[in-house]
């Protein structure tokens, strides 16, 4: 190294902040692009199992083999893709207004209920009526789809109206305790929810305006459906964040008195936060319960707001797409653990412990959560270089002031609204 | 007409009487001042003004206006501002966010279909308060990294980006230098006219170099009020602050 011969090796820095650059601006694009095509991956892998046991390469096709127990299959995609965008969307309370909700399930829940209750009622000879069935055989996924984001919008505003007004842990546990009332109730009406046994019987769902079908017969469609639908959800959530009202919401979250001396009517912005975010997850809950064409009756079970608590602070809760990482996490590690690592060693067939020590870890040790740490250490590394290109250090040896004429990347410093 | 008006103003807490019917006006463009020695009120008085806490008797008027059950937020909207005595900031946005989001409550709460950066007259005027109250070359550090004289300007200027008529200050110069203290002095001196400016303060020296009238509080009554002449003439409050 050494100021005196610069070109002597490969240029580690530059090719770093190339790099963190590189990874802020495409990132997003470059997953949705895996995203897209995951599907025809895998099917790649499978068809070249096949191709190699033709052609009796046994030793490869058993290696192809073993790859394949670590690549996760296309409906646990389908699993990590809707926990992804749950967790996206919980994180509008969580990560952007301050509000740690336990409660979601409800809203997850109550989603793939809607769906499953559509499908088991707009049936010719349940008097419903007529006109209703009738549209209801042509579109029917849309139209139970739609239903999901209306029925969890109501739901989140009587949840939201009776916990949002209450702060911390208060808010935290009457939202427990409110979307139990809805798991019980699940419980007790089992003539329409089915119980204990969850709803079943949802063969045959399909998108009406494409003739498609979906569920478990075909993993490739429902995949594709779902990344769709929760690709276009997931951008709605990023606009709203990155609008005036997502910047409330961050006001709110840092301090809510002086959000409240501003101007801002802080009960209302929560409110309407929570309604939000319990309209996108009830979306989550809709899509969910599509490929195994059931509604478990788990899915409004408090267990699901732990998991997504989990997920979204696996993948930290300062970012946008934490939660996606966190997804990937914990699904992954979950499948790897109970298929493959169990053939091993058998204590991992108890993978919620597994999965508990690692939360336990990462809340002690990266509290910014994975996606949270690399961001902090890019903006850390961003912070030396500005130096390192002649920033200079305020008196109080708290920030860098950088001369304008820096490359406009490394001048953005040590401001990190989100982390 | 008077900005401000507290007719026959109170605040118990239990058996404690912390403001006892007070009467109080300020009038525009006046820069006013609030003493008194510790638990003589001055606080509580400003939190029934600004409508953090609820009168338990009494009327807060504001131009010409009955605003006693409005709410804090409300009460900003037609023109009332205030700092705390504890600095009260949003630590973990820039101080460019912190005066843009203030200056955003004037525009919109719930749009969320276009972008901030969009709303270039927004960054206009924060870039415009921030180069007032001198941050300018600080613009985009977390405001939670500053130092401390530095946060109670940012508050200030938090406050001055929602276009206030009437700004009440809470111990401006709590926790800074005498040199600090009356640099800010003089900052304040600056913003009274147009604006009105009351202002609560425990260091007599800033209070009695740039108020119009002083108001001193003692056991949550109004002991006197006049000029500065006037108050470091009168012999009740000299009793008071020599006894403190």
């Amino acid at each position: 190294m050494g100021p005196d011969r610069p070109h002597d090796r490969f240029p580690v820095r530059e090719f770093r902040a190339w790099f963190f650059d590189a990874f802020d601006r495409y990132g997003i694009i470059i997953l949705a692009g895996f995203l897209a095509v995951y599907p025809a991956l895998f099917a790649g892998l499978n068809q070249s199992i096949r191709l190699a046991e033709d052609a009796d390469w046994e030793g490869l096709a058993e290696a192809l083999a073993t790859l394949r127990g670590f690549v996760p299959s296309t409906p646990l995609m389908i699993q990590i893709l809707i926990y992804a965008y749950f967790g996206i969307a919980f994180n509008i309370l969580l990560g952007n207004a301050g509000m740690i909700s336990l409660g979601h399930s409800a809203f997850f829940g109550v989603g793939g209920y809607t769906v499953g209750l559509m499908h088991s009622w707009f049936k010719p000879d349940t008097g419903v009526p007529r006109w209703m069935t009738d549209t209801f055989v042509r579109l029917p996924l849309e139209i139970s789809l739609i239903s999901a984001l209306v029925v969890s919008a109501l739901v989140a505003l009587a949840i939201g109206k009776l916990a949002s007004a209450k702060r911390g842990v208060y808010f935290a546990m009457l939202t427990l305790a409110l979307s139990q009332v809805f798991y019980y109730a699940a419980q007790t009406f089992d003539t329409i929810t089915g119980g204990t046994d969850g709803r079943g019987g949802l063969a045959n769902m399909r998108l009406g305006s494409l003739d498609l079908r979906v569920g478990i017969m075909d993993a490739t469609v429902t995949y594709y459906f779902i990344f769709i639908v929760a690709g276009i959800a997931t951008a709605l959530i990023w606009q709203i964040l990155r609008s005036p009202f997502g910047q409330v919401l961050r006001a709110v979250r840092e301090n809510e008195t002086r959000a409240r001396n501003c101007g801002y009517d802080t009960n209302r912005v929560r409110l309407c936060a929570f309604i939000l975010s319990g309209t996108f997850s009830g979306l989550a809950g809709a899509l969910a319960i599509i490929y195994g064409e059931s509604v478990p009756i788990e899915n409004i079970h408090f267990v699901t707001s732990g998991q997504v608590v989990i997920i979204t602070l696996f993948g930290g809760a300062g970012t946008f797409l934490g939660p996606a990482v966190g997804s990937f996490i914990y699904w992954y590690l979950r499948q790897l653990m109970s298929t493959e690592f169990v053939k091993y060693l058998a204590i991992f067939q108890y993978w919620e412990m597994w999965v508990g020590g690692i939360f336990i870890l990462i809340v002690l040790f990266v509290p910014a959560g994975i996606l949270g740490a690399i961001h902090n250490w890019t903006m850390e590394f961003r912070l030396r270089r500005a130096l390192e290109l002649g920033g200079r250090r305020d008196e109080a040896g708290r920030g860098v002031t950088v001369p304008q004429d820096v490359p406009a990347a490394t001048r953005r410093q040590d401001t990190d609204a989100r982390s | 007409m008077p900005v401000l008006e507290a007719r026959r103003l109170s605040k118990h807490f239990g058996g404690l009487i912390a403001v006892n019917r007070v009467d109080y006006r300020v009038e525009p463009g006046e820069l006013r001042s609030i003493i008194g020695p510790n638990g003589a009120g001055k606080t509580t008085f400003f939190n029934m003004i600004a409508g953090d806490l609820p009168a338990t008797s009494g009327q807060v008027i504001f131009k010409g206006q009955d605003v006693t059950k409005l709410s804090t937020f409300q009460r900003s909207h037609k023109g009332l501002g205030r700092t705390y005595q504890i600095t009260n900031i949003f630590p973990r946005l820039t101080v460019l966010e912190n005066v843009r989001i203030a200056a955003q409550s004037r525009k919109t709460t719930f749009n969320m279909w276009t972008a901030v950066p969009r709303h270039r007259e927004l960054l206009d005027k924060a870039e415009e308060i921030v180069e007032r109250i001198r941050l300018a070359d600080k613009r985009h550090h977390l405001a939670g990294t500053l130092a401390h004289g530095e946060q109670r300007y940012l508050e200030i200027g938090i406050t001055l980006a929602t276009d206030p008529e009437l700004l009440l200050l809470d111990e401006p110069t709590a926790g800074m230098s005498p040199e600090e203290s009356r640099q800010t002095a003089e900052f304040i001196r600056t913003l009274a006219n147009p604006l009105t400016v009351v202002l609560v303060e425990h260091d007599m020296e800033i209070v009695m170099g740039i108020s119009d009238r002083i108001t001193v509080l003692h056991n949550g009554e109004v002991l006197a009020e006049g000029t500065v002449d006037e108050i470091r003439a009168d012999t009740d409050v000299r009793r008071v602050y020599l006894r403190d």
